[in-house]
C-alpha cells in the first residue's frame, strides 16, 4: 500500500498508537450499578484502519467517549503513544452518529473552527481548507448550510471538519447510521479510498458486519454487556479494497466467522433473558438445522 | 417443497409504465417506460437505488396512488392506468418498515383483524387459524402479549402474519427487516422461506440488502436511477428451500457479483445525480 | 388531449397537461374558495343574528356600523396616537425584558452553581399571571407609565429566561463535545457553541412573549391606563359606543399579528440556517 503525501498539507507519519489496559466503566444509578465495559485491553495499531464491532448497546459509544477523553473510566487505563488520557484534544477527533455540524454555520465555517479556535494563520487556514473541501468533493458547497447537504455530504464534511487538523488518531462512531444503504456502500468506499490515500490511525465502530470487514485491518470483535474484547480478526483481504470483494470467497468466510461469534454472544443474551432472545433462540436453532443439513 | 400456487393466481404484468410528479412545476419523471413480469407464485425482489421508482409500483399495484401512463395488470384484469385505479383490497397486501401493529391490540387481536372486521371469518373461526398459523412458525405464547412487549422481530412476523391470513393474491413487502441485526435477519428469512414453501404466493419484496434478495429470491430485478426502468434481471438457479450453507457456494458468490455490480453502478449514478441536484 | 390509439402518450405532452391541470387549480382553487364563503356566510350570519334580535346578542352592532366605525376612526387622529402609545409600551416593556432575560438565561443555563441560586425564587414568581401585578405594579412605580411597562416587562420576561435556559440544555452534547476535540476553550464555547445553539429557543421564547404582552397590555390598559387602544376600547364601552367596541378589538388584534410577525421575521433573518431548500 503506498501512502501519497497530501501535497504537504496533510503529513505522512505522526500517527498515534492507542492502548487500553483494563479499562472498565461502571455507571452507579441510584440503587444499582451498570458495568458497561469490563477489563478492556487492546491496541490500536499505527497506521491502520481498526474497527470494533458488536451488537447494539454494547458498550462501544462508552469506549470511544473514554478513548476521546469525553469520560474517565472507573479503573484502567487508556494511553496515546505512551502518555495518559486526561480530557479530549485535538490529537483524537470523533466523527459521531448524529452529525455534530454546527447547523448555524456554513460548511467552510465548520471545517476551519479547529484551525480558527487554535490560532492557526488566516492564509494556512484556507490553504488547508480548500485542499480538504476538494478532497472530499464539498468545495462547490462551501458556503451552504449543514440543512442544505445530503445526509452523505454532511458526513464528508464532517470527515473534513476532523481531518484538516491532521490528528493523530480519527476516531468514528457509526459515522454511516441511518443512511440509505446505497449511499452508506459509497460513503465506505469513499472512506476507504481516502484511508489508503492519506494514512493515519483510524478507529471505526459499527454494528454491521459487511461494514466492518470491508474496511478493516483488523477487526475487534465485542461481547454483548459488560463489554469485553471477544476476539481479534486479522483481515487480509488486498487493498486497495473494491466493492466486488462483496462477492469474494474470503470475504464471505470471514463473515460466517464473525457470525459464528456473534451466535456465541447472542445464546448468551438469551440466557440473561433478554427481549430479542426469543430470536435468537430461533436463529440457533435454524442454525443448528442448516449445518445438520450439510454434513 | 413448494406445492405449486393455488389456482395460478398473482400474475403481475407491468406495462409500460410512467409517473411523472409535477410538484410546483419541476416536472420528477421519477418513472418511464417501466415493463416485466411477475409470474403467478413468483418471489420477485425489486433493489435499486433510493428513487421514487420502487415506491410508485407498489403503489400502484396496491392502490395507494395513480400512475401517469402506462398498465397494471393482475391476472389478466387491469388494476391501473392513467384513467383507472383500483382500490386498495386484502388480495394485495402490504407490510411496511415501520411497524403498524396496532399498540392496543394484543398479538391475537392484531392478527385476526382483517378477516374479521370484514366479516369474512367469525372470531372463533380466526382464532383457530391464527392460532394454528402462530404454532405452525414457532411463535407460542405471544398471543395475548401487547407488541411492545415483544422484539422487533417478532413484531415484524406477527405483522407478517397479519396480512397473510387474508390469504392474498400478491404480498408486497417495503423493506421490512431494515434496521434488524444480521442475527435477527437470519431468523425473518427462515420464518419468510417457511411461509412462501408452505403456502407460495406471488411475493414483491423490497429491498438493499443483497445477500437478502438473492436468498430469498425467484428473481432480483435490479431498477435504474431516475427515470426509473428496468435495468437487469437476475435469476436466481438456487434450489428450493434455500439454506444458509449456499451462501458459501460458487453459484452464489456469481449471482451475487452479477447483483453488484449493476446496483453499485445506479447507485454511483443516483448519488452524482443528487449532488448536482443539491448545487 | 386527445392521442392517436394505440401510441403511448409523449413524455412532455403528459407534462404539459399536468402543468394546465395546475395552473387551472390556481384560478379556480376551491380551497381558497371554501375560506371566501366562510367569511361571507360569518359576516351574514352576523347581520342575522342582529337583525333577528337572538337573546344575549341583540346589543351588537350591525357589520355596517362597525365599519362605518371604521372609517371614522381611520381619519381621526387621536385613533392613531392610541396606536402609537400602545405599540410603545409593548416595545418598551419587551426589549427591557430580553435585554435582561436573555443573559439571565444563558447564565443560568451554563453554571448550574448560579442556576441553584437564582431558579427557586424565579419559579416561586412564574406562576403568578402577569395581570396579577397590577395593582403591585401600580402601588410601587412613580408613574402609571412606568407601571405598564413593568407589567409587559413581566409579561415576556419569564418566558425568555425560560426558553432560553431550555435552549441552552437542548444543546446536543456532541457538539460541544465537538467543541472541545476541535481545541475550543471555554469562551470558545460560550460565543460560538452554546449562543447560536440557543438561538432558536431564543426566537420561540420572543414569539410566544409577544403574543403574552399583547393580552398583558390591553388587560392593564383597561384597567389603569391613560390612552393606547385597549383604553380606547374601554373608553368604547364606558361611552356606549358598541361598533367602536368592535373596531378596538379589531384594532387590538390586528396590532398584535403585526408584532408577531415583525418578531418570526427578525427570527428567519437571524438564523439563516433554519431555511430548507
Amino acid at each position: 500500500m503506498s501512502n501519497r503525501n497530501g501535497e504537504g498539507i496533510l503529513s505522512k507519519g505522526d500517527f498515534g498508537e492507542v492502548r487500553l489496559e483494563g479499562v472498565t466503566k461502571v455507571y452507579a444509578k441510584a440503587d444499582q450499578s451498570q458495568r458497561v465495559l469490563d477489563e478492556c485491553t487492546f491496541r490500536v495499531q499505527r497506521g491502520k484502519l481498526t474497527v470494533l464491532m458488536g451488537p447494539s448497546a454494547c458498550g462501544k459509544t462508552v469506549l470511544i467517549n473514554l478513548i476521546a477523553g469525553y469520560e474517565r473510566p472507573t479503573s484502567g487505563r487508556i494511553f496515546i503513544d505512551e502518555s495518559p488520557v486526561t480530557g479530549p484534544g485535538h490529537d483524537r477527533l470523533v466523527v459521531f452518529q448524529e452529525t455534530a455540524l454546527f447547523p448555524w454555520m456554513t460548511v467552510y465555517s465548520n471545517v476551519v473552527f479547529g484551525c480558527q479556535v487554535r490560532g492557526v494563520g488566516r492564509v494556512e487556514t484556507k490553504d488547508r481548507a480548500e485542499h480538504i473541501l476538494k478532497k472530499v468533493g464539498l468545495f462547490e458547497f462551501r458556503d451552504k448550510y449543514p440543512s442544505q447537504l445530503s445526509g452523505g455530504m454532511q458526513r464528508r464534511a464532517e470527515l473534513a471538519r476532523a481531518m484538516i487538523n491532521d490528528p493523530k488518531i480519527m476516531i468514528l462512531d457509526e459515522p454511516f447510521r441511518g443512511l440509505d444503504a446505497m449511499t452508506r456502500q459509497l460513503m465506505q468506499e469513499f472512506y476507504v479510498g481516502l484511508f489508503e490515500e492519506i494514512g493515519r490511525t483510524n478507529l471505526f465502530v459499527t454494528h454491521e458486519i459487511d461494514e466492518a470487514i470491508f474496511l478493516a485491518d483488523r477487526v475487534i470483535v465485542f461481547t454483548f454487556q459488560p463489554g469485553k474484547v471477544k476476539a481479534e480478526i486479522d483481515i487480509d483481504l488486498p487493498r486497495p479494497r473494491e466493492f466486488h470483494m462483496l462477492a469474494s470467497p474470503r470475504f464471505m468466510e470471514i463473515r460466517e466467522q464473525v457470525i459464528e461469534l456473534l451466535y456465541e454472544e447472542a445464546s448468551k443474551a438469551f440466557a440473561a433473558g433478554s427481549k430479542a432472545a426469543y430470536d435468537l433462540m430461533g436463529a440457533i436453532v435454524a442454525r443448528k438445522g442448516a449445518c445438520e443439513k450439510c454434513e | 417443497m413448494a406445492t405449486g400456487v393455488q389456482n395460478n393466481q398473482g400474475e403481475i404484468l407491468i406495462k409500460n409504465v410512467t409517473k411523472i410528479y409535477d410538484p410546483e412545476g419541476v416536472h420528477v419523471v421519477a418513472m418511464k417506460d417501466c415493463s416485466f413480469d411477475i409470474a403467478a407464485g413468483e418471489f420477485a425482489v425489486i433493489v435499486g437505488p433510493s428513487g421514487c421508482g420502487k415506491t410508485t409500483l407498489l403503489n400502484a399495484i396496491a392502490g395507494f396512488d395513480t400512475i401517469t401512463s402506462g398498465e397494471v395488470y393482475l391476472d389478466g384484469e387491469l388494476i391501473s392506468s392513467r384513467d383507472k385505479q383500483i382500490k386498495p383490497d386484502v388480495e394485495r397486501m402490504v407490510v411496511f418498515q415501520n411497524g403498524a401493529l396496532f399498540p392496543w391490540k394484543t398479538v391475537m387481536e392484531n392478527v385476526i383483524y382483517g378477516p374479521v372486521v370484514q366479516k369474512r371469518m367469525k372470531k372463533r373461526e380466526a382464532v383457530d387459524v391464527a392460532r394454528k398459523m402462530l404454532h405452525q412458525v414457532g411463535l407460542n405464547g405471544i398471543e395475548d402479549k401487547y407488541p411492545e412487549e415483544l422484539s422487533s422481530g417478532v413484531q415484524r412476523r406477527v405483522e407478517i402474519l397479519r396480512a397473510l391470513i387474508n390469504k392474498p393474491k400478491v404480498v408486497m413487502l417495503d423493506e421490512p427487516f431494515r434496521g434488524l441485526d444480521a442475527v435477527a435477519k437470519t431468523v425473518m428469512h427462515e420464518f419468510l422461506m417457511d411461509i412462501f414453501c408452505e403456502s407460495p404466493r406471488t411475493m414483491f419484496f423490497i429491498t438493499h440488502d443483497l445477500d437478502e434478495a438473492i436468498f430469498l429470491g425467484n428473481k432480483v430485478i435490479i431498477m435504474t436511477t431516475r427515470p426509473a426502468q428496468v435495468k437487469k434481471i437476475v435469476h436466481v438457479n438456487l434450489p428450493w428451500p434455500r439454506e444458509h450453507h449456499m451462501l458459501a457456494s460458487e453459484t452464489y458468490l456469481d449471482l451475487k457479483r452479477e447483483v453488484l455490480e449493476a446496483v453499485h453502478e445506479e447507485a454511483k449514478k443516483a448519488f452524482e445525480a443528487g449532488e448536482r441536484e443539491m448545487a | 388531449m386527445r392521442r392517436a390509439r394505440g401510441r403511448w402518450p409523449d413524455t412532455m405532452e403528459m407534462i404539459r397537461e399536468l402543468r394546465l391541470k395546475r395552473e387551472f387549480k390556481k384560478v379556480f382553487n376551491i380551497r381558497l374558495l371554501r375560506g371566501f364563503l366562510s367569511i361571507v356566510m360569518f359576516v351574514v350570519l352576523w347581520q342575522l343574528v342582529v337583525f333577528i334580535k337572538v337573546p344575549y346578542l341583540e346589543n351588537l352592532p350591525y357589520p355596517k356600523d362597525v365599519a362605518v366605525g371604521a372609517t371614522e376612526a381611520a381619519g381621526s387622529r387621536t385613533y392613531w396616537f392610541g396606536w402609537g402609545i400602545s405599540l410603545s409600551r409593548i416595545f418598551a416593556g419587551f426589549i427591557i425584558a430580553q435585554i435582561i432575560g436573555i443573559p439571565l438565561g444563558l447564565a443560568m443555563g451554563i453554571s448550574k452553581a448560579f442556576k441553584d441560586y437564582t431558579f427557586p425564587v424565579f419559579e416561586m414568581l412564574r406562576p403568578v399571571p402577569p395581570i396579577a401585578w397590577i395593582p403591585l405594579a401600580i402601588l410601587f412605580w412613580p408613574t402609571r407609565e412606568l407601571s405598564i411597562y413593568f407589567l409587559v416587562f413581566i409579561g415576556a420576561f419569564f418566558i425568555i429566561v425560560i426558553n432560553v435556559i431550555q435552549g441552552v440544555s437542548n444543546i446536543s452534547v456532541s457538539l460541544k463535545w465537538a467543541a472541545s476535540s476541535l481545541g475550543a476553550r471555554p469562551k470558545d464555547i460560550f460565543w460560538k457553541v452554546l449562543v447560536p445553539g440557543s438561538l432558536p429557543s431564543i426566537i420561540t421564547g420572543m414569539t410566544v412573549g409577544m403574543g403574552v404582552t399583547w393580552n398583558v397590555l390591553i388587560a392593564a390598559e383597561m384597567i389603569a391606563g391613560q390612552g393606547g387602544l385597549g383604553r380606547m376600547t374601554w373608553e368604547a364601552y364606558t361611552n356606549n359606543n358598541i361598533p367602536f367596541i368592535v373596531v378596538g378589538m379589531i384594532s387590538i388584534g390586528v396590532a398584535g399579528y403585526l408584532c408577531s410577525t415583525l418578531v418570526r421575521w427578525l427570527g428567519e433573518k437571524a438564523m439563516p440556517w433554519k431555511k430548507r431548500f
